[in-house]
């Protein structure tokens, strides 16, 4: 059985391919006809069935497993894939152009966002595992060493270069070996603000992926209203 | 707070731009007007709010006061009652909005019902034997040339050919003495037909 997150990849190169249609394919009937328009109230109940995981969010305060992400991404793909089909690649009206636009903004800016997003805060997240295991090696490689040394427990490591390099006791291996690991403890900290600040500017990707959904919604109003405005052809 | 007025500020922007795109009705516009219907400017001298474009909105201008009078290959209009299952609009300067898509005919619906059997009848009633739905041109076929003289194997001369007034007016054009010829030779398509095109005749001067 595939995992949701196959499904998913799955359903963003379904959707890629559908997109690419494009440049080659134009059915001018097919967005009015009874099946056109079936496809496209299905797409836009899909796409409104992607709003329950921001719902359950933020005003149930649902998170991680009680409110799956993927059940979202799912939702908006198989929607912008079913709006893609009822559009035959037709995008000829104003409102057209902005509502297929705003469909593709919403994926781009969801799946680059939160593969972006996820990327950033896995690596800070191994980044502080490591930070802490090398932490936890010189504290207790620091506690030998004071205890060869005979001298008091000082919580500051930069006073304790000096001393160690000045200890008779000390051999010159271990000494360098301990520099380099205080090296890397100080390359894995630059590293993890590095990361820090890559993630609250990655978290932005959210304000324009909730920006871009609100734009997508208001225009499918819009292009529904049109729509019966002008006159359902294959109602009547 | 900030980012709750910014995010309050930008659904207010975007709830007024579709409002506006709502009320502009070009933004709907799907594609411009073929050229026989440019000069409509209105939507709604088409368009019915909320119920589209009806038959009768159509007819207000093409009136159908006398449809037997039609040449046989738009005489299906005294049976079809809805203009938009075949006329479409909106779909550029050019487009030729007259054109039928024949796949949405009944299989069974004969040709003859619409079209006139140029062979009259010399290969039968089953048209689509040898013609396509899509084209009226039969794919690989090619037309014996001209110099083959076996027009009439294939080819049935209308009856306005065997009338004596239409050859008299020909023979007439031409300066000959109608007692000159006693039988029209009718037979004799080459005389004033070209193989490439029925109706372009060698002559060249009008009928």
């Amino acid at each position: 059985m595939l995992k949701e997150r196959s499904v998913n990849a799955y359903l963003a190169l379904f959707f890629v391919i559908l997109l690419t249609g494009i440049l080659f394919h134009q059915d001018r009937a097919f967005p009015g006809s009874a099946l056109g328009h079936s496809l496209g109230i299905l797409g836009s109940i899909f796409m409104l069935m992607a709003l329950i995981y921001p719902f359950r969010k933020r005003i149930l305060k649902k998170k991680g497993r009680q409110n799956p992400l993927g059940r979202h991404i799912a939702c908006g793909l198989i929607g912008a894939s079913l709006v893609v089909i009822h559009s035959a690649h037709v995008v000829s009206s104003l409102i057209g152009i902005l509502l297929f636009l705003s469909v593709v903004l919403v994926i781009l800016s969801g799946s680059t966002g939160y593969f972006f997003f996820k990327k950033v805060n896995l690596s800070l997240k191994e980044q502080k595992r490591d930070y802490d295991l090398l932490k936890q090696h010189i504290k207790k490689q620091r506690q030998n060493l004071m205890a060869a040394c005979r001298t008091d427990d000082s919580s500051d490591i930069s006073l304790l270069r000096p001393r160690v390099l000045t200890s008779p006791w000390a051999e010159k291996d271990d000494c360098e070996r301990w520099l380099e690991e205080l090296q890397i403890l100080a390359e894995k900290e630059y590293s993890i603000r590095f990361f820090e600040r890559l993630k609250i500017v990655f978290s932005t990707w959210h304000n324009i992926h909730f920006v871009f959904a609100v734009l997508l919604f208001a225009l499918l109003v819009v292009h529904v209203l049109t729509t019966i405005y002008y006159g359902l052809r294959w109602l009547s | 707070m900030k980012k709750t007025v910014i995010n309050s500020l930008l659904i207010v922007l975007i709830a007024g731009f579709s409002i506006w795109l709502y009320t502009y009705d070009e933004a709907a516009k799907p594609g411009p007007l073929s050229n026989a219907h440019d000069f409509i400017s209105d939507c709604e001298t088409c368009h019915i709010p909320w119920q589209g474009v009806t038959d009768e909105m159509c007819l207000q201008c093409h009136s159908f006061p006398d449809v037997a009078a039609f040449k046989p290959e738009l005489r299906f209009h005294e049976e079809h009652e809805h203009c938009l299952d075949c006329h479409t609009e909106h779909l550029g300067r050019a487009a030729d909005i007259s054109s039928v898509d024949h796949t949405l005919f009944h299989p069974d619906l004969a040709c003859t019902k619409c079209h006139v059997d140029v062979h009259q009848g010399r290969f039968g009633d089953d048209c689509r034997a040898c013609h396509g739905i899509t084209s009226w041109e039969i794919e690989g076929y090619v037309h014996p040339p001209a110099d083959d003289r076996n027009c009439s194997k294939c080819h049935k001369a209308p009856a306005s050919h065997r009338e004596p007034e239409f050859w008299s007016r020909i023979l007439e054009g031409h300066q000959i003495a109608t007692d000159r010829v006693e039988e029209p030779p009718v037979e004799e398509c080459w005389h004033c037909h070209t193989t490439w095109r029925w109706d372009h005749l060698i002559m060249e001067h009008d009928l």
